[in-house]
């Protein structure tokens, strides 16, 4: 599982405000959903959670394993939070140099048809459809860029529908658009995430990587929900990985090790 | 229709509004008017992803869907400051305004700059009354009503807001989290400008145009969650509703 989450401080605020949309839709059992402000606790959680489990469930073998695919893991989210500031930079660094205001990439015709198409809505002022124009824009590229991290994950060159599934549920504020893309392109998301940490980090032991690398996911999430401290967003997150165990052959095992 | 403010309008701008005010009050809505052009949509993505990228089709149709509902969420929640407020026309810094509060603080910054340089370009008296300050400064030349309450007050009202949205019983936990968060808030609001007035009465008037899009929920913002929700389990969204906690402050 690799949400995005971005550490810098303007960032810490979007995760903030979207945050008041998480908590009502986490109460409800949707598996699939992957916010990504909880994303921002797994990676603190993880260093101290496996301490436990090590001693007692894992030899040094696997514990190297492990720590190699919470290394890349953690790798993997690092350059996609490099990715996303360089992005954001980029944008007001374009816009601050920008001298064109009458070609949009765009239709603003489009767009006041789209606004219009909400009867409640009377008047719009000339400004409000170019602002949206550049704010679309943005918001294309965004998406798309997040899109393609998961496209890159899978080792693929084609960006494809289950790759803006993926985004969608990795990133709170795309909470609106989750009835736009089917909840099966989210499933095929959802398996395609152990599959892709295989090859980077074990290589010709890979039928042992899920075995080991589901437990060590359980045991932050059970930790945190004892301890009561933000459990919630917690356990909205380790939600998904379960959902991927029943579908995986290791059910039995993952029974023991939530009791 | 949709008369474009005085103050507001540019030399170009006025006539392609004017040209289409026709057909839209006309006609309804075409299917092929529902989407943004998926060339246009193609050429921007192409933008962010590398050379040798492909995009399937279905991809691309799925971003266009993605566009025009990031077009209507927006506007439902700049529409409904508008009423809020007994203003009539929707304004850019309404769309801004909108966009902070549904959690797309990013584009804050980038699309205030934009319209401040929009309006230096123009040179008009809109520009010149904006020159001296971002967003605050150009709001007054382009909205005749009296400005809003200043953003500590706004700030309070979201910190409000927060609590009904995670009340329902085991969400608390997860509200913790959020209010933490939230103390940082201040600073986007103070940086752009952007007015906060009237988030109290989101409770009032949140539901109406929201629900015609997301359902029968009775926030604004628990709509979209109440649709997301009710795409999994009716039940859970119904129980939602009715069932809010005392808030809970730090």
């Amino acid at each position: 599982m690799e949400p995005s989450s971005q550490p810098q401080p303007v960032m810490g605020v979007a995760t903030g405000g979207s945050q008041a949309y998480p908590p009502p839709a986490a109460a409800y059992p949707p598996q699939a959903m992957v916010p990504g402000a909880p994303a921002v606790v797994p990676p603190g959680s993880q260093p101290s959670a496996p301490f436990p489990t090590n001693p007692a469930q894992l030899s040094a073998q696997h514990q190297l394993v492990y720590q190699q695919a919470q290394q890349f893991h953690q790798q993997l989210q690092q350059q996609q939070q490099q990715q996303l500031r360089e992005f954001w930079a980029n944008q007001m660094e374009e816009i601050e140099q920008t001298t064109d205001f009458k070609n949009h990439s765009l239709p603003l015709a489009r767009i006041k048809k789209i606004m219009k198409a909400d009867e409640d809505v009377r008047m719009i002022s000339a400004e409000a459809p170019v602002v949206f124009a550049k704010a679309c824009e943005v918001f294309i590229l965004e998406l798309t860029l997040r899109s393609w991290m998961h496209t890159e994950e899978n080792k693929r060159r084609t960006l494809q529908k289950n790759d803006i599934a993926a985004a969608i549920t990795r990133t709170d504020i795309y909470d609106f658009l989750v009835d736009i893309v089917p909840r099966d392109e989210m499933k095929e998301e959802g398996l395609g995430l152990p599959r892709v940490g295989l090859p980077p980090n074990v290589g010709g032991a890979a039928d042992t990587y899920p075995y080991y690398y589901v437990p060590a996911q359980q045991g932050p999430g059970s930790g945190m929900m004892y301890g009561g401290q933000q459990g919630h967003p917690v356990t909205y997150v380790w939600q998904q990985p379960q959902e991927q165990q029943e579908e995986a052959p290791e059910e039995q095992h993952s029974l023991p090790e939530s009791s | 229709m949709e008369p474009a403010f005085p103050n507001g309008g540019a030399a170009a701008p006025p006539p392609p509004m004017a040209a289409e005010q026709l057909p839209p009050a006309a006609a309804v809505v075409r299917e092929q008017d529902r989407l943004m052009p998926i060339a246009n949509v193609i050429r921007i993505m192409r933008r962010v992803l590398p050379p040798h990228a492909k995009i399937s089709d279905d991809a691309k149709e799925v971003i266009q869907e993605c566009v025009s509902e990031f077009i209507s969420f927006v506007t439902g929640e700049a529409n409904d400051r508008c009423h809020r407020e007994h203003r009539k026309t929707v304004t850019a810094e309404d769309l801004v305004w909108a966009m902070d509060r549904l959690g797309f603080d990013d584009y804050v910054p980038p699309l205030t700059a934009y319209l401040r340089r929009m309006r230096e370009y123009e040179g008009g008296g809109s520009g010149g009354g904006g020159g001296g300050g971002r967003g605050a400064a150009a709001a007054p030349a382009v909205v005749p009503p009296p400005p809003p309450p200043p953003p500590e007050d706004a700030f309070r009202y979201v910190q409000v807001h927060h609590p009904v949205y995670a009340a329902p019983g085991e969400p608390v936990q997860g509200y913790g989290y959020p209010v933490a968060m939230s103390s940082a808030l201040p600073a986007p609001h103070v940086h752009v400008g952007v007015r906060g007035g009237g988030q109290h009465e989101v409770f009032g008037g949140g539901p109406a145009p929201l629900a015609v899009y997301y359902g029968g929920a009775p926030y604004g913002e628990a709509s979209s969650r109440g649709g997301c929700s009710a795409a999994d389990e009716g039940s859970s969204s119904s129980s939602a509703s009715p069932a809010p906690v005392g808030p809970n402050y730090e």
